[in-house]
C-alpha cells in the first residue's frame, strides 16, 4: 500500500494552521461574504477530519524521524520565544495596537512556526544528523 | 575521537536485499537506512540488533568504532 512520505506529511499537517490564519485575516479585513463566513470554518473542520483519516496512511514515525521531530520542536520552541519577545514591544510602541492586529500577528506566528517545523524536518531529514 | 562505521551496505548488497526491503523488515523508513549506511545517523541498540538479526550476524560485525 502506498504510504504518504513523512516530509510531505509535515507540510500537509501545517495546512489547518495556514487556513486559520487566512480565516482570521479575511475576517478582520471583511473579505468574507455571509456564505463564505459559514463555509470557511467548515473547510477547516473538513481539513482536520481528512488529516485524521490520512494519518493511518502516512509513513510510520521511526526512531530517526522521532529524533528529527524533537529537534524541529526544540528549534521551533526557541523561535516561539523570539516571536513572543518581538510581539511584546508591538503592544507598547504602537501605543494603541488593536486586538485585531495582535490576533493577526499571533495567528501569523503560529502559521509561520508550523511551516518552519515542516521545513526544519525536511532539511534535517535530507542531510541526516551526523554524530549526535 | 572515535567514529562509528557500519557495514550495512556491504552485507545488504551481498545478500541482495534492497534498502526498502531492509527498512520494512526492521520497521523503519527507507531514509533511515540511507542515513545509517552513509554514517549520518547512529542507531539505537534495538535497531542495530534488529538489523544484525536480519543478516544473521552480531552487532559488532555490523558496526565498528574507528579512531579518527
Amino acid at each position: 500500500m502506498m504510504k504518504i512520505n513523512l516530509r510531505i506529511w509535515m507540510f500537509v499537517k501545517a495546512l489547518p494552521y495556514v487556513e486559520v490564519f487566512l480565516f482570521y485575516v479575511f475576517l478582520v479585513h471583511g473579505v468574507f461574504t455571509t456564505e463564505a463566513l459559514t463555509m470557511y470554518p467548515l473547510l477547516i473542520i473538513v481539513t482536520v477530519a481528512l488529516l485524521f483519516l490520512l494519518k493511518r496512511k502516512r509513513d510510520n514515525i521511526d526512531e530517526f524521524a522521532q529524533k528529527l521531530l524533537y529537534k524541529a520542536d526544540a528549534i521551533c520552541l526557541k523561535g516561539a520565544f523570539v516571536i513572543m519577545l518581538l510581539l511584546l514591544p508591538a503592544t507598547v510602541v504602537g501605543g494603541d495596537t488593536s486586538g485585531f492586529v495582535m490576533g493577526e500577528l499571533i495567528s501569523g506566528a503560529i502559521c509561520l512556526l508550523s511551516i518552519l517545523r515542516a521545513i526544519i524536518f525536511l532539511i534535517v531529514d535530507m542531510r541526516g544528523m551526523g554524530d549526535e | 575521537m572515535s567514529k562509528l562505521y557500519t557495514k550495512i551496505k556491504e552485507y545488504r548488497e551481498n545478500t541482495g536485499v534492497t534498502q526498502s526491503e531492509l527498512a520494512e523488515r526492521v520497521g523503519v523508513r527507507r531514509e533511515t537506512i540511507v542515513h545509517l549506511e552513509n554514517g549520518r545517523y547512529n542507531p539505537s541498540l534495538k535497531l542495530a540488533m534488529d538489523i544484525a538479526d536480519v543478516f544473521q550476524v552480531t552487532v559488532e560485525d555490523l558496526f565498528v568504532f574507528k579512531e579518527e
